[in-house]
């Protein structure tokens, strides 16, 4: 994980020519000294530009930038005189994770670059001038952060940072946004030493993002935990989802067969093999018979038949007329069965739309009993009267609107939630187990039909033998075998889908054993042995800068980070809640150089790099920046720190004697007419 | 049943007779009234911040009794505001009833008044007061009687005096 900033390059082109700024920056402590009204705002603003990070510090990027690099600008220092800028941009040269060195160039006014590109250069374009390949990426806009040609996207893998997907308030996923772990390495003088992440954007939807962007930066588990869950649970959900379609898939091939499933589970069940395995059933008269049987019963039966020459009619018509009879006779019944079941199929149906009727008006009372308890929960003080007594006469305001005091005692809205969801439960089980029943009645109805169509045909090829002469074969005989032939080729053709859905489950309620497994197994959420090792020495590291710093609002015994938040407190309170204004910008330097810290002795997801703003000289009068500096110039070895300071020079050089630094000081104006 | 001879109690009991028989029966009687499931039509704390929501849809955050008996109506069932809406462009849906008149909304506006949410103007027009208005901006912004927001915001503009006397009228005849 390693970002540094290697060169700033500011360019203005306007009727009094070009203007601009080129600033050398340096690995350790960087300072960088201007003045404030000169334009040490517009250098440490055009560095969060160029890596498309404004949104930290304003929700309009059109004024990302002080209005010298994008509208006028003064040309003259001793009059003042200002022209417009009639075209500008930034370039920032910068070293990634791999060490490569490219350039991010992102234009603030310009005809034809829209300021939501950023054009990344694959070379050290400012420092070492040639021809070098370039990208265009954007940013600012949907998909940033994660489309392909989205500049976030590349400068997150360019860091060597993979940006964690966090729950977000709606339930889906929501990426952890650059904007949102950025506050932590750059404190920009507006807003951000207000108290630690002060300048946090909020836009993903992640409620605890400030605590998920420090997990991520730290690298600490307890995060990582939350996401592994997330993906088992949605990999559950999956399978959930592919068994829900297998199962109906299979239901829809038994429609209209006169066949039903039984013992079919509709969830995804992870004990296989079932202790009740499920069984396709035919339905026979008003039996229902294993699929299996039938099938077996029918194949000895055509086996039979076939072993057998084609009987001449004179052997058969004795036996033939008596069929004919039972046929005749099976068929008056099935006339009238079929009609009973007709008239019960309508009953089941009506009572059927009854449990829907009476479902959806539970559910309305439901939602709106669900909305009182919401609405008590608002927490609306002007509304906590109607729960109490009258203001006039005290006396207890009624718990319902009926016309007369009602003897009545009125279950709470929580209650009759917790009732109603019961006769919901009742209802839904209800109009479920309907609907199974009404199916299976109708595949019976199906099944008495094509019964029907084969006594029809039975009874006239029956008819047929015993008006045919004496000699011929039995016409009756071969059509009962054709059509046990055709029945055989139904059922097998059914059981060969059956059993490819009993392989498919199988194999889903081995993958829902795996995943219900590996969630069980994960740890609560709660920090690892690692994750408190860093915490631990991140407190330290900020308590002794405290120290350091003559933080003045507490003693430092009772200061800790906490392991909720991993944010600095006193005792149970959150530090930051009521301190001066000269320490909150104590606080926030010694924890994000603690997080830099952090990174030496531990691996994190920091970058090395933290750029400071210093505040407006009123809150900082009773800060003395050197011991400040010190620590960062100390504590360096290979990260950098930037440093922006509108100090006096020679009280600047005072403070960093004795400190390893690189200086850059502007004189007069930052931005000044550039020659060539 | 008439074979389910009940099975003797302890020796004792059958023993000594009646006496003993009442003196264990002879415990008082506990009978303790169980609360009742009330319809939410029926509960002022669900009637009255949605009644707050019905005078903030009403022409100048006022609204006449009338105009309140009628979208209150409209809200309590989509086909009722498929209606309303139809009335107010001027459709008519012959072979449908409009509004019922409901006394608890009345009561509903009783107690919004006595609370001090709504206050009576001498015009009898009913306007929110300013702890009222308080009130509406949280609704609006939480997610509480999302359905009933939902139809109130499907209703363009806000509703006038006229609008609602218009809709009566046709129906008067």
């Amino acid at each position: 994980m390693t970002l540094r900033l290697r060169h700033l390059r500011l360019r203005a082109v306007t009727g009094e020519g070009l203007f601009g700024a080129d600033i050398p920056l340096a690995d350790g402590l960087m300072v960088l000294r201007a003045d404030n009204s000169r334009g040490k705002s517009t250098a440490v603003q055009s560095v969060l530009y160029a890596l498309g990070l404004e949104r930290m510090i304003t929700s309009r990027p059109a004024q990302a930038v002080t209005a010298a690099m994008r509208d006028r600008l003064i040309f003259d220092a001793d009059t003042k005189a200002e022209t417009p800028v009639l075209e500008s941009w930034v370039s920032l040269q910068v070293e990634g994770h791999a060490g490569e060195t490219m350039t991010l160039t992102r234009w603030l006014k310009h005809k034809e670059f829209d300021s939501g590109l950023v054009r990344v250069t694959t070379g050290p374009l400012l420092t070492r001038p040639g021809s070098y390949d370039s990208h265009d990426y954007f940013v600012g806009r949907p998909g940033a952060a994660g489309s392909p040609r989205g500049f976030h996207r590349w400068l997150a893998d360019y860091i060597g940072w993979a940006m964690p997907e966090l729950p977000a308030r709606d339930g889906k996923l929501a990426p952890l946004y650059m904007e949102q772990v950025f506050p932590l390495l750059f404190v920009e003088q507006r807003r951000g030493w207000a108290g630690i992440q002060s300048q946090m954007p909020y836009f993903s939807g992640v409620s605890d993002v400030r605590r998920r962007a420090l997990e991520f930066l730290l690298n600490l588990d307890v995060g990582k935990l939350e996401t592994d869950r997330r993906r088992l649970r949605a990999e559950e959900a999956q399978l959930q989802e592919d068994w829900r379609l297998a199962v109906r898939a299979f239901k829809e091939v038994l429609v209209g067969t006169g066949m039903v499933a039984t013992r079919l589970p509709e969830a995804l069940t992870v004990t296989w093999p079932l202790e009740h395995p499920p069984i396709v059933a035919e339905s026979r008269g008003s039996e229902w018979i294993p699929m299996e049987e039938s099938l077996a019963e029918l194949r000895r039966e055509h086996r039979d038949l076939e072993s057998r020459p084609a009987p001449q009619v004179k052997v058969v018509a004795v036996g033939a007329e008596e069929r004919l009879r039972i046929a005749l006779r099976e068929m008056d019944d099935l006339r009238q069965t079929t009609s009973l079941l007709g008239e019960d199929l309508g009953r089941d149906r009506e009572a059927l739309r009854a449990v829907g009727e009476r479902l959806a008006a539970l559910q309305e009372d439901f939602r709106q009993h669900q909305d009182m308890v919401t609405l008590r929960g608002l927490g609306s003080t002007d509304l906590d009267e109607l729960h109490g007594d009258c203001p006039v006469c005290h006396q207890r305001l009624p718990d319902t609107l009926l016309p007369h005091e009602s003897p009545l005692l009125t279950l709470t809205p929580e209650d009759t939630v917790a009732y109603l969801r019961m006769q919901i439960q009742l209802f839904d089980v209800m109009k479920a187990d309907g609907r199974r029943s009404l199916a299976a009645k109708q595949e019976r109805w199906t099944s008495l039909q094509s019964r029907a169509a084969e006594l029809r045909g039975e009874i006239r090829a029956l008819r047929n033998t015993l008006t045919a002469s004496d000699s011929t074969p039995s016409e009756e005989f071969i059509s009962r075998q054709v059509r046990l032939g055709d029945r055989i080729v139904r059922l097998e053709a059914v059981d060969e889908r059956f059993l490819q859905l009993l392989a498919t489950l199988e194999r889903l309620a081995e993958r829902g054993r795996r995943v219900r497994a590996s969630l069980y197994e994960l740890p609560a959420d709660s920090l690892s042995a690692a994750d408190k090792t860093k915490l631990m020495l991140l407190q330290q590291s900020f308590i002794e800068q405290l120290d350091a710093y003559d933080f003045g609002s507490f003693s430092d015994e009772n200061l800790r980070i906490s392991e909720e938040d991993y944010l600095p407190r006193r005792e149970l309170f959150d530090l930051q809640a009521d301190i001066s204004a000269s320490d909150s910008i104590r606080v926030v330097w010694a924890y994000l150089v603690g997080l830099l810290e952090v990174a030496k002795f531990a691996s994190t997801n920091h970058p090395g790099l933290l750029v400071f703003d210093e505040p407006r000289q009123q809150s900082t009068k009773q800060v003395s920046f050197a011991a400040l500096l010190r620590r960062a110039g100390r504590t360096l070895g290979h990260g950098q720190v930037i440093f922006a300071t509108s100090e006096e020079l020679t009280s600047l050089q005072g403070m960093l004697v004795d400190v390893s630094h690189t200086l850059h000081a502007v004189e007069g104006y930052l931005l000044m007419p550039v020659v060539g | 049943m008439a074979d389910a001879v009940p099975t003797p109690l302890p020796g004792l009991i059958v023993n000594d007779g009646e006496a003993a028989l009442l003196s264990v029966l002879d415990a008082p009687f506990e009978f303790s009234r169980q609360p009742s499931p009330v319809a939410p039509l029926l509960r002022p704390e669900r009637r009255v911040p949605l009644l707050l929501l019905l005078v903030a849809k009403s022409h100048g955050a006022g609204a006449s009794w009338k105009g309140l008996q009628v979208l209150s109506w409209a809200i309590r069932d989509a086909r009722h505001a498929e209606l309303f809406a139809a009335l107010q462009a001027d459709r008519d849906i012959p072979d449908r009833p409009v509004v019922r008149f409901e006394p608890a909304l009345d009561r509903a506006a009783d107690l919004a008044i006595g609370l001090g949410l709504l206050e009576l103007k001498a015009s009898r027009v009913i306007r929110l007061t300013e702890k009222g208005h308080r009130v509406v901006a949280q609704l609006q912004a939480s997610d509480v009687f999302g359905v009933e927001q939902a139809r109130l915001r499907r209703i363009p503009g806000k509703v006038t005096q006229t609008q609602v006397e218009r809709i009566l009228e046709w129906r008067e005849a």
